[in-house]
């Protein structure tokens, strides 16, 4: 739009800047009505609405895409049982869709007293503290026992031998610091959408976890209070 | 050409008919409540195969000619998170729950209490009326009122005090956290440690697996130490020379069960042992020499300790009086409990 040109002796027609001399009102211009629609003037009523559901569609629209992939880039689940809620029924070992069981038990070395007298690994009333079989808790054989120094003795756990049945775990949680626990094993698990055990668990210990933290270690804290050893 | 614009007309209108249907059946979908898994599946049909269960059955029951001791009588605690006891010089009976120390009669009634800055772990009383009040890493000297005289530090970083000795020169404090029993005086100076690891000296130094590590000064003058690890009491001079042990693990009524026991212990006024352990709650008697004696309270006195693996309670600590009655701070009760001999045994 050309800028109205002043006159010397008079105003000029701001609409149409025709520059002639008199009052504004002489000017027969049909630029008059169209002055709303000039940069920086008053909207109408309906422009004003319209730009305002223009807006908000235009906003609900982001919204709701926003909310989709977010809803998208979720992350993934993976089951896992929750070691203060366990209470080591044995189902573990019966009920997963896997033989042997994707849960097995491990070993928290942190909590772990390091007991010559492990009463995970031997059974409570021993004939003699040696590995032989009949002493031991694990009905597969699946705990190592290495004699560190006099008197300690680290526990491992075999994991290709474990069958998850939690009877170590009972003997540990009883007597000793707790640091044996049953975890679902992602290396096998193959994450049932309704896992079988899960069901079936009397203690609701099973739980979905994210898969970047698939394990759900104790804490030390758990008992009544962080162990010395 | 009309018919066929009709055609497509009435497909375009179906088709958006059905789209919106679907659309409309999909939001409904979406919104509704997810059934429960529960009840949408039921429990599988599966036969199970039987497993062999950790059993302890035959330990929990304790034979009748055994347990010579009655209960007498019992009281609450006033707190919750009832933990260590111990009795004064003059007749009170203090107790621990969370950062509360409260001195009760033998009745129960409440003589007086304190608040400590932080949980207390263990407490001792000594001769002239004074409390020691062990926190984690510190230890509190207050006189009978509960009014603090003295605070001091732990001798050493990470120290986790488990148990306190007071006699009227010398105090001993155990340091789980180090493995470490301390001997000090009634101004906080180290004046040495006992029972470390010397070969020569025929010592095995301490095995602490979890933070119960009693002792107490016997009227034999000598300290008397739990060595959990390895299920034994160890008597030491004030000046650390080792004098005496006994004691085997076992889960039979004779021994200490599981991996670290007896987890606190008393003397009686004739020199006996009163043990507490954790795992099979059982308080038992043992001779002077350490011979087993008598049960006063076997696992089937606290049927609660077995119901939920998860909530294993901390074990009960023991104290006893003159009179030969036993007091035993039932954590999962939270209540006193006491326990006198059977007129008959």
């Amino acid at each position: 739009m050309p800028d109205p040109k002043p006159t010397p002796g008079g105003g000029a027609c701001g609409p149409c800047g025709s520059g002639e001399a008199g009052a504004p009102a002489a000017c027969n211009c049909d630029a008059a009505p169209r002055a709303a629609d000039a940069v920086g003037a008053d909207p109408t009523r309906r422009q004003f609405f319209g730009g305002a559901v223009r807006g908000a569609f235009v906003f609900l629209l982001g919204a709701v895409t926003s909310l989709v992939a977010r809803h998208s880039q979720k992350e993934r689940t993976v089951w896992q049982i929750d070691p203060n809620k366990c209470i080591a029924c044995t189902n573990c070992a019966n009920y997963c869709v896997l033989t042997p069981s994707a849960v097995k038990c491990v070993q928290h070395y942190p909590m772990c007293g390091y007991c010559k007298l492990c009463t995970g690994y031997f059974e409570p009333q021993p004939n003699a503290l040696t590995t032989a079989a009949e002493n031991q808790v694990c009905p597969t054989g699946a705990i190592e026992r290495k004699a560190l120094e006099d008197p300690y003795y680290e526990y491992n756990i075999k994991e290709e031998l474990c069958i998850g049945c939690a009877k170590c775990v009972v003997g540990c949680v009883l007597f000793g610091n707790g640091s044996f626990a049953l975890q679902v094993r992602h290396d096998r698990c193959v994450n049932c959408n309704e896992c079988a055990i899960a069901v079936v668990c009397p203690a609701d210990a099973f739980v979905r976890v994210p898969a970047s933290q698939p394990y759900l270690l104790k804490n030390r804290d758990h008992k009544d209070e962080p162990h010395a050893a | 050409m009309k018919q066929s614009e009709q055609h497509q007309d009435l497909s375009r209108r179906r088709f958006l008919r059905g789209a919106g249907l679907l659309g409309l059946g999909g939001a409904v979908g979406m919104v509704s409540p997810r059934p429960a898994p529960a009840a949408a599946a039921a429990k599988p049909a599966r036969a199970t195969e039987a497993r062999p269960a950790y059993d302890l059955e035959r330990f929990r029951k304790t034979d009748p000619a055994l347990v010579r001791y009655e209960l007498a009588g019992r009281f609450d605690s006033p707190y919750p998170e009832l933990k260590r006891l111990c009795l004064g010089p003059d007749a009170s009976l203090w107790l621990t729950a969370g950062k509360r120390v409260v001195a009760l009669d033998l009745q129960g009634g409440k003589k007086t209490e304190f608040t400590a800055s932080e949980e207390v772990r263990c407490l001792a009383a000594a001769p002239d009326g004074r409390l020691l009040v062990g926190l984690k890493e510190r230890i509190e000297v207050v006189d009978a009122q509960g009014r603090r005289q003295a605070r001091w530090d732990a001798p050493a970083k990470k120290a986790w005090f488990t148990s306190l000795a007071a006699g009227p020169a010398d105090v001993f404090a155990s340091d789980a956290g180090n493995r470490a029993v301390y001997r000090l005086d009634w101004n906080g100076k180290l004046l040495g440690r006992l029972g470390e690891k010397d070969k020569a000296a025929g010592v095995s130094g301490y095995v602490v697996p979890s933070p119960y590590f009693d002792l107490e000064i016997g009227s034999d003058n000598l300290l008397w130490v739990v060595n959990p690890g390895f299920h034994r009491f160890q008597a030491f001079t004030f000046d650390g020379r080792l004098q005496q042990t006994w004691g085997d693990p076992s889960f039979a009524i004779e021994g200490f069960c599981g991996c670290c026991n007896p987890s606190y212990f008393t003397r009686l006024a004739d020199g006996r042992f009163v043990t507490s352990e954790k795992g099979l709650a059982r308080i038992k008697v043992y001779s002077a020499a350490g011979k087993f004696e008598s049960v006063v309270a076997g696992p089937e006195e606290f049927p609660k300790y077995f119901e939920n693996l998860n909530a294993t309670p901390i074990p009960m600590d023991v104290a006893a009086d003159s009179a030969g009655r036993i007091y035993v701070a039932d954590t999962l009760g939270n209540q006193v409990r006491i326990y006198r001999r059977k007129e008959s045994a």
